[in-house]
Order: C-alpha cells, then structure tokens, then sequence
C-alpha cells in the first residue's frame, strides 16, 4: 500500500487553498490519498524570508495578482481577505483534534474554513469564526472550545509545526511530499501528477 | 503588429536559463518575437527585497539544489555547471549589454551561448576572459568586448536597464512580460502559452 501524499498547508496561504482545490482529484487519479498536514506558517518564515509574502515590495504585489490569476485559471472562488494574514492557530488545533476522531470531517471542515476564508472573506483568525464554521459543520462548539485549549492539542500543532519545518525542510505552503519527494507551490501540481504518473525522473 | 514578449533574466539563474529556452520555443508559436533583457537578482533580491541570495536561504537553499537538476531533467537539458553552480554574471550581463546596443540578436545569441556553456557544458563564465570566448565563437572580437565592459558607458547602461527591470516590477529570473502581464517563474512557462493562445483570463 503506498503512502499518502503529504500536503502540508497553512490556513491563512492563499496558494495552499488554490492547491487544495486540486490535490484531491491528482492523488485519486494515481489511487493515492492526501494526508492534510497543517502547519504554522509564520515558523518557517523565521527561519528563511522572515515575512509572508506578501508584505514584500515587488513581489508582494505581484504574488497577489498571481493568486487572482491562477484562481481564475483554475475555475477556483478567490478574493483576497481583509485582514490578511491571519493567526491560522486555532483553526489548525480544531483540525488535529478533529482529524484524532474523524479525519473525514476534519477534512470536511478544513475545506469550510478555506472557502470561509478565501471566498466568503470571514476572519478565520478569530477563534469564534472558526468555532462558527464548525458548528456550521455540525459540530459541538462546547467540544470545540475545549478542543483548542486543550495542551494535547496545542502540543500536536507545535509538533506538526517542527516535523514540517525541522524534520522535513518545508518552508512554504502548498508543500507536498510524495514518496519522500518535494515539491513546493501550487504551480506545481501538475508536476506532481506527472512524478506520480511517471515515477519520476 | 504585436509588442515582443519582454524576457529578464540574470545570467546567475540556471531557471532563468530555462526560462530563455522556453520562451524562445513558445513565442515562434504564436508569431511573436522575444525582447532579451538583463536583470540582476543582487539588486532586486537583496538590495530592494532585503532577502538573502536564494541559495544561501536556509530550508530554500537546500530545496532549490534539488529542484534545479531535477527541472533540467523534466525538461530534457542537460544540467552540468561548474563547480557549486555558482555564477558572478557581471561579465556576463556587461558584455550583453554591449552587444544589445549594437545588435539585439548578436547579444540574444551570445546569451544562450553563454548560458548553455556555463549551465550544460561545466565552463564557468564569470569572468571576463570566458565570456570573451564565447563571444569570439560569434564573431565578436575578444579585445574589443573586454575592453568595453570596463567603461563607464556600459556599467552605466546596465545600471539603467537593470532600474528599468525593477521600475516594471521584476523581481526575479526569469521572468516574462507579454501585452502588459508579469509572469514569474521557469515554471509559468505553459502559463504564458496558455495566455498566448487564449488572450488571457
């Protein structure tokens, strides 16, 4: 049985929600599964350009007509959201203590909080959004609340924060690792699908 | 009549390289010409953008030296620099400049030449002396070229082409600008193809 193709994202990462929209049907093509990895973004920032992307000049206003762009491309909702970025926390800690007990529905609320965030335009920093969406997703928001104070659930996001950043060199979201391979940005989706595909090269 | 495609590229960026390959080949397609034009990453990268050089990015660094061979080889081109694969390109980009200035297409071809001598067949071509070399396989006599680039008249010239680089946004090699649209990224290639054929989106 092969392994699932790692997708680590951050919820606040406007390609990582592009890529997300398309990961799914590439890895289901090749009969692989996707295992969704959140992670804190702004870690690996400190390690390399030391801001998000788009606070840059030249590529900051660049990188955000490109999000546009190749959402449009893609047929994919996109506006980008006032604030932005947002503190991703707490939507990534509900999302491993979800994905503990049903990871069907904690991918069916990762999906809800990318399309809340980047089509619908709700602050999902704030943590009485993201307990909003998962009630909208039929889920207990006194489960919740304590799910994302809860230290176990903390501990598992700062663990999946250093697996990513320390351990397997992701500095970027989308980061995708097939078979021990990497491959980072949206735009390279379709080169995933050829390494899966081919076997690579 | 159509404008040129605008390509920018630094002669450092085996992507940017890449970039020169493809473009080429896309254009001819679509009955377009391609515009050379020099940029250097040690101005937009770290001067405007206060990032480090790409390779001495921690997590990117080691990233990118996976990623560049493993592109060469998707694209079928042969990837054998000297040494680290690093490159001073002020020779390079001085001697291009040079020659734009009397034959657009004379300095097109002693790019690709140099790009291909340094990025496919292990000659380093940061200094004076290579470039020389290669310029004489063209024709260009190896006395003249060195002692132009030492000027004022051409270090001056390039130092207005690279500001015009920055002024129209460019960032990073390659990078392709077509009936007023910026693309980023050796990996964009089909994009601009793509916005070719269908006058964009």
């Amino acid at each position: 049985m092969s392994d699932p193709i790692e997708f680590w994202f951050d919820f606040s990462s406007p390609y990582a929600y592009i890529a997300a929209q398309r990961i799914e049907a590439v890895a289901e093509k090749h009969g692989r599964t996707v295992a969704w990895r959140p992670f804190l973004l702004g870690v690996a920032f400190r390690e390399t350009d030391g801001r998000p992307l788009t606070h840059f000049p030249l590529k900051g206003p660049y990188s955000a007509h490109d999000m546009a762009r190749t959402a449009r491309e893609h047929g994919i909702d996109f506006a980008l959201p006032e604030p932005f970025p947002v503190n991703s926390m707490v939507a990534a800690r509900v999302f491993y203590w979800l994905n503990d007990r049903d990871p069907d529905q904690a991918l069916a609320f990762a999906k809800a909080v990318y399309r809340a965030y980047f089509a619908d335009g709700r602050n999902i920093g704030e943590p009485a959004v993201v307990l909003e969406i998962a009630v909208e997703q039929g889920l207990d928001p006194d489960d919740l609340k304590a799910a994302a104070e809860d230290p176990a659930v903390k501990e598992k996001l700062k663990q999946a924060t250093a697996e990513a950043v320390q351990e397997k060199g992701v500095f970027g979201a989308p980061f995708m690792i097939v078979d021990g391979e990497p491959f980072w940005g949206a735009d390279r989706i379709d080169v995933v699908d050829r390494w899966l595909e081919t076997g690579g090269w | 009549m159509s404008e040129p495609i605008e390509y920018y590229f630094d002669f450092l960026s085996p992507y940017g390289y890449l970039g020169g390959l493809g473009i080429e080949e896309i254009a001819a397609r679509h009955n377009r010409a391609v515009d050379w034009r020099v940029m250097l990453l040690g101005i937009s990268v770290i001067k405007v953008m206060g990032l480090k050089p790409l390779p001495e990015t921690p997590l990117k660094g080691p990233y990118l030296r996976e990623d560049v061979p493993r592109f060469f080889r998707l694209l079928g081109v042969p990837y054998n620099p000297p040494g680290g694969g690093q490159m001073a390109p002020l020779p390079a980009a001085r001697s291009f400049t040079w020659l734009k200035g009397r034959d657009p297409d004379l300095a097109k071809r002693f790019a690709q030449a140099v790009g291909r001598a340094h990025w496919c067949e292990g000659r380093d071509m940061s200094t004076p002396a290579a470039v020389a070399e290669i310029g004489a396989t063209l024709d260009i006599d190896p006395a003249e070229l060195t002692a132009a680039i030492e000027t004022d008249d051409v270090k001056d010239a390039l130092k207005r082409h690279v500001q015009h680089s920055i002024d129209k946004g460019v960032f990073g090699a390659p990078t392709f600008i077509l009936d007023g649209e910026l693309f980023w990224g050796a990996d964009r290639l089909y994009q601009v193809d793509r916005w070719l054929e269908t006058g964009g989106w």
